[in-house]
């Protein structure tokens, strides 16, 4: 077994633990509270990070598969497999914290607008990722399979961005009042930055410890071979 | 590259000449959302001209997942992928051949679907014809793009053809957004169609671009 | 190792799928106009070799010659020019007999395509049922179609995967006279079998695949088929 003491992982989950302590103080006491929204604003600190992580792991996802297919290396098939479920996790934070933001502020728990609709998309583009990994068993098809899927899924987000956009444009939804890009001030958009940096520092703590616990299976998966071949 | 897009071209569409499979169950699946779309809704004439160009694309979308499905399914058969595999040519252009095959057959299914889509709903679809079969051929081109790239994905999972739907439907988002509205404006909506139209290009642009590029990796073992 | 007079050349040929090592640093050379046989057991190798011979697996390490030319740059010229015979028929049920040797013609860039292809449908006795569909013909007809499928296009390097596995006398027949036309016209030949007698008699030159490496080299022109027999059992039942 290896136990050799993984200082940076120490390092970096300490550094994560700091970050969110900093992060919830802020949100919760130092951020002014919101003139029309009141407390529920808040969520918007969890919300919008939450978005920015998902976005940014699914471009990984794209660039991770990119590299896969030029250089073959099993390596950067296991990342962008990590990336696309904590992305998909990421996701899935923004589209629970959406609705409970919309409710008491503007009365609907959905409003199809560019940017939610976009992150359901994006949801279910790359829980599609997933799921053709999950149902395929040979190691090598899967990472090459998974790997074009990476990139025209990736390429696929500004088109969809942008055709939401303009369909939102051509059926206007009920108007919302205080929208998200509502001006802030500066200790909101401070505490807005902090929970960023948090965020993707969370984001880089699971990728680590998601890869780490990919390399103890592949660990597991060549003993149980020697074990095979030597009985 | 080109005899080989047309020697695909040719055999897939003898096979369809022979079997009718994919026209057959693409078209009677079309068919059949239109009519449950017209059980589960009650429409007046007014509302059926604003969201019938929606009910189209979907049959459209469905039916078309149908004949995409067939179109890897039949070379699963005494391995004929292999077959594929072993030719001395280009990759890129089977993926082409097949796509074309596969555009053609959604657009017969369309052209037939279409005055029974009229008659049902009683919607008007001359108003711009021309626009009209543009927006068909985009719109075809484009599903079958990416389409034809994940047929060949499905046939070589556990899930088959289940999977199909699951991969191409969040994609082809775009395609279908901007069919349908511009064949709402092609049925006479008062309407600028020219974003849409624009989009319809550079969607079938970028990803017939990708699907060729990418198809090589899919093809291999 | 000149490479030039070589008809197939690997060196260093490694593949894994996974964790499992397929051929580890396989180097081989055939020359031009022998007939080579591999025979092991399962899993030593030998389909995954003709396999990225044919271009069917395309990435490994390690490199292959085809007439001296790197397979993984050749030309269409070059490719055109291996042939692959496989236990499976790689035939579309729903096209007719003469249709699918003109799908693969096609594709192969034959010349004078309906004669050839008359000729060779002539050549597996299935001129009765040039317009019958696939899916009609008895199993042995589709043998025979298959047969007729390889040779087409006239290679010069032919790969069989157990070709006379599951045939039928006739195809059998049929099979043997067509290699043995294509071995006096010059042609390259690698077999994989499981049928070591057969492979014996047919080889110029006969290998073992062991776990992804070459074990054993013999040539049935310097030794008795029961000495081989013998190495062959002994290294499989080792």
């Amino acid at each position: 077994m290896n136990t050799r003491k993984d200082t940076m992982g120490t390092a970096l989950v300490a550094l994560t633990l700091v970050a969110m302590m900093v992060s919830l103080y802020m949100v919760f006491l130092y951020a002014p509270r919101e003139a029309t929204m009141g407390d529920v604003q808040r969520i918007f600190y969890f919300h919008v990070p939450s978005a920015w992580v998902a976005f940014f792991a699914f471009f990984l996802v794209f660039v991770f598969s990119l590299v896969y297919l030029a250089r073959s290396n099993k390596r950067w098939d296991t990342l962008a497999a990590a990336c696309a479920e904590i992305g998909v996790l990421f996701c899935t934070l923004v589209l629970i914290t959406g609705p409970i933001w919309a409710k008491p502020v503007w009365g609907v728990w959905w409003t199809w607008d560019a940017r939610l609709t976009l992150t359901l998309v994006l949801w279910l583009i790359y829980v599609a990722y997933l799921m053709l990994r999950h149902y395929m068993t040979d190691p090598e098809r899967r990472a090459t399979f998974a790997a074009v899927l990476g990139v025209i899924g990736f390429i696929d987000v500004p088109l969809v961005y942008f055709s939401i956009r303009w369909w939102r444009t051509q059926h206007p939804q009920p108007v919302m009042a205080g929208g998200e890009d509502s001006g802030l001030e500066a200790p909101m958009l401070a505490t807005l930055l902090v929970c960023i940096a948090t965020f993707t520092l969370l984001f880089f703590t699971l990728l680590r410890h998601r890869l780490k616990l990919q390399s103890l299976r592949d660990e597991v998966d060549a003993l149980q071979d020697r074990v095979e071949q030597a009985g | 590259m080109w005899r080989a897009i047309t020697t695909i071209l040719w055999k897939d569409l003898k096979i369809e000449l022979q079997t009718k499979e994919a026209f057959g169950a693409s078209f009677v699946f079309s068919l059949m959302v239109l009519v449950i779309f017209n059980f589960t809704l009650d429409l007046t004439t007014e509302e059926a001209l604003k969201m019938g160009a929606g009910f189209l694309w979907i049959a459209f979308a469905f039916g078309g997942v149908l004949a995409l499905n067939r179109s890897f399914a039949l070379e699963r058969d005494e391995n004929c992928v292999q077959g594929l595999q072993l030719m001395p040519v280009d990759r890129g252009g089977i993926y082409l051949g097949k796509c074309l095959a596969n555009v053609i057959f959604m657009l017969i299914t369309e052209i037939i679907l279409l005055p029974l889509f009229a008659v049902f709903f009683n919607v008007d679809i001359t108003g711009r014809p021309l626009y009209l079969f543009a927006v068909l051929f985009l719109g075809s081109v484009g599903f079958s793009s990416v389409g034809t790239l994940f047929s060949a994905i499905a046939v070589h999972t556990r899930m088959r053809e289940v999977i199909l739907p699951i991969l191409l439907l969040p994609i082809t988002i775009p395609i279908l957004i901007a069919a349908v509205e511009a064949t709402a404006y092609a049925f006479g909506a008062d309407t600028d169609p020219s974003f849409w139209f624009r989009l319809l290009l550079v969607y079938d642009v970028i990803f017939v671009t990708v699907s060729f590029l990418t198809f090589g990796y899919i093809l291999q073992e | 190792m000149s490479g030039e007079s070589s008809l197939l050349l690997t060196r260093n040929l490694t593949k894994t799928f996974g964790r499992f090592t397929a051929l580890r640093s396989l180097s081989l050379e055939v020359p031009r106009g022998e007939s080579l046989t591999i025979v092991g057991r399962n899993g030593a190798g030998k389909t995954t070799f003709l396999k990225i011979v044919s271009s069917i697996i395309r990435s490994y390490t390690g490199e292959v010659l085809i007439s001296g030319k790197n397979l993984k740059t050749a030309d269409e010229d070059t490719r055109r020019t291996i042939g692959f015979v496989s236990h499976e028929s790689l035939l579309y049920k729903d096209l007719t007999v003469r249709d699918n040797l003109g799908f693969y013609a096609r594709m192969y860039g034959v010349a004078d395509r309906d004669r050839r292809i008359g000729e060779i449908i002539r050549r597996v006795d299935l001129e009765a049922k040039t317009d019958v569909l696939v899916r009609a013909l008895s199993r042995g007809t589709k043998q025979r179609l298959s047969l007729a499928r390889a040779f087409i296009h006239s290679p010069s390097i032919l790969l069989l995967d157990e070709p006379f596995t599951g045939l039928d006398e006739r195809a059998s027949e049929i099979l043997d006279s067509l290699l043995g036309e294509f071995k006096a016209s010059g042609g390259t030949l690698v077999m994989v079998t499981h049928d070591i007698e057969r492979g014996w008699r047919l080889a110029d030159r006969v290998v073992v695949f062991e776990k992804g490496k070459i074990v054993h080299q013999t040539s049935p022109r310097g030794s008795s088929f029961d000495a081989f027999r013998n190495e062959y059992r002994r290294i499989l039942y080792d």
